[in-house]
């Protein structure tokens, strides 16, 4: 799945080391993220909405395959 | 169980370790070899797992930051998921190999419990796996 997360997160000009430290997930947690190797639960997906201020589908973008 | 609990879990597991190898100790001659070795065995194990765990909360109650981090990484719900996916794939792979064990004793001309107890093996692991389908399939 792919994410904005990144953009968001350079847009506020914070490392991934802070995001992770303000989520109380690992620093790797946030990489996999961002590169769209994980999925997050959707506590955390909760979670980044709101330290973002957006919502869930602000960040994640969902795209069934074939269309 | 907070880090307290956790101190005093393993204090007295260190203890029991203790008390276990000094019977093996005190007793040798007295018991029979098996029973020598067991005490020994269950003993150092214990002395070795309650030490390491700890020395490692004296560590962490030294460095609070590293701490918390530790804390993190053993919440975090991505390594959570990682270890899990871990265990399961290398419970599939023992189990199987188990199986292999089994055909290689039949082959190996080895006793017949042998192949029995690894086969009762597997088919344990086997409905174990069931149980807990069922069970999860009913709590989620």
């Amino acid at each position: 799945m792919k994410n904005r997360l990144e953009a968001l997160r350079k847009a506020r000009g914070i490392k991934q080391e802070e995001l992770a430290e303000a989520l109380e997930v690992s620093r790797q947690t946030i990489g996999s993220l961002e590169n769209g190797r994980y999925n997050p639960s959707i506590l955390l997906a909760f979670k980044l909405a709101r330290y973002f201020g957006t919502t869930i589908e602000d960040i994640f973008i969902y795209e069934e395959d074939g269309i | 169980m907070n880090r307290t609990q956790k101190k005093r879990l393993f204090q007295i597991l260190l203890a029991a370790g203790i008390v276990l190898l000094a019977l093996a100790l005190l007793l040798e001659g007295l018991v029979s070899d098996a029973l020598g070795g067991m005490l020994c065995g269950v003993g150092s194990g214990l002395m070795a797992m309650s030490g390491s765990t700890l020395l490692n909360l004296r560590h962490e109650a030294k460095h609070p930051e590293m701490a918390r981090q530790h804390d993190i990484e053993q919440r975090d719900e991505r390594n959570v998921a990682i270890r899990n996916r871990a265990k399961a794939v290398s419970g599939e792979a023992l189990q199987w190999s188990i199986m292999a064990a089994a055909w290689l004793s039949i082959g190996l001309d080895a006793p017949l419990w042998v192949p029995i107890t690894a086969t009762c093996v597997f088919v344990a692991k086997s409905v174990l796996e069931l149980y807990l389908i069922v069970r999860y399939q009913r709590e989620m």
